[in-house]
């Protein structure tokens, strides 16, 4: 079974599952490989990422063999596929394992490589804490905010209606540009209204929107889609 | 994220080490408190330890300045490398809080 797509590691994936997906095995790309997981806790992220397949896929109970198979389909389109809790994506630093694979797959260059790495960090935490765990952004420079900020994430994280939500990471090629999209499935946002909130004032330094200036800075430049769930990263050469 | 506060000298200097990320909202939040309550109204943060920061990690540094700055005491950040010096500058924080080389 060495072809199988996708190579389960978590022993508790229920068999009803696997034999569910079997029929997708059918429109696997050729060298292709997936990693299906119940927990971050039985995975070596890095390598699953690294290895010359396409990526990884976390299982949440309760997700249909006909979801995970509609995910399969999905990731047959991209060069790199990660699908990933946020609870499992607040654990782990997932930035410098996603650079090493773009770069493995020879789709980010060594001088690009420190941009990029802090470009996905920004955007996986801005998709993780504003999309899925519908945190609010610092309202002020204080104490008293931090500690609301603090609270608030704490609460969602333990709330599995919000820490299961996925974090979508997929890559590609096109056109001579390398792209990274992050899919979260929060309430979405205004981007201009957010842009207009984040304008310094004289004399003063905003509260937030600091990661979005970052991204600007440190890629070639980025596009906001499906109603602020969505962020597409073109990296530098 | 680890810290250390040493209070001995003239200053009180806090080193921070590893990453400041959007996860050490908690222990920054705790950091912060003890900075509050430190005996000198002068205080470094040593950089020289730290190897990662984020958006969210500046945005806390900055809180910690502004609670400070509210009670008459000065926060300046020293010895930024790698990294982290390249994202203060990108960043402009150092129009904000005094960084030192």
């Amino acid at each position: 079974m060495s072809n199988a797509w996708p190579r389960p590691v978590s022993a508790d994936l229920p068999a009803s599952l696997l034999a569910g997906l079997a029929p997708a095995a059918g429109s696997r790309p050729a060298g292709a490989e997936l990693t299906l997981f119940r927990s971050v806790a039985t995975l070596d992220i890095a390598a699953a990422l690294r290895a010359p397949g396409m990526g990884a896929i976390e299982w949440t109970a309760g997700l249909p063999a006909q979801s995970v198979g509609a995910l399969l389909e999905r990731a047959a389109h991209y060069q790199l596929y990660l699908n990933i809790s946020t609870n499992a994506a607040a654990q782990f630093d997932l930035a410098r394992p996603l650079a090493d694979a773009l770069a493995a797959r020879g789709l980010l260059s060594m001088r690009a490589y420190a941009d990029t790495e802090l470009a996905l960090h920004e955007a996986i935490s801005n998709a993780l804490m504003h999309g899925n765990l519908a945190v609010d952004s610092l309202g002020a420079l204080s104490l008293a905010e931090l500690s609301r900020f603090s609270s608030q994430m704490n609460s969602r994280l333990a709330d599995p209606r919000h820490a299961e939500r996925p974090l979508e990471i997929t890559a590609g090629h096109e056109e001579g540009v390398t792209f990274v999209e992050i899919r979260d499935e929060g309430a979405g946002y205004d981007s201009a209204a957010n842009a207009a909130r984040h304008t310094t004032t004289a004399g003063g330094s905003p509260p937030s929107g600091r990661g979005m200036t970052l991204i600007a800075d440190l890629t070639a430049g980025y596009e906001i889609f499906d109603g602020g769930r969505g962020i597409r990263l073109r990296l530098k050469p | 994220m680890d810290y250390s506060i040493d209070s001995a000298g003239e200053k009180t200097v806090i080193a921070l080490k590893g990453r400041l990320t959007f996860t050490d909202h908690a222990s920054f939040r705790d950091l912060i408190k003890k900075m509050l309550d430190a005996p000198h109204s002068d205080q470094v943060i040593d950089l020289s330890a730290l190897d990662f920061v984020d958006s969210a990690g500046l945005g806390m540094l900055l809180i910690a300045r502004e609670e400070l700055h509210g009670r008459d005491a000065h926060l300046s950040l020293a010895h930024p490398h790698g990294q982290v010096r390249q994202v203060l500058n990108v960043a402009h924080l150092s129009k904000i809080i005094e960084i030192v080389e």
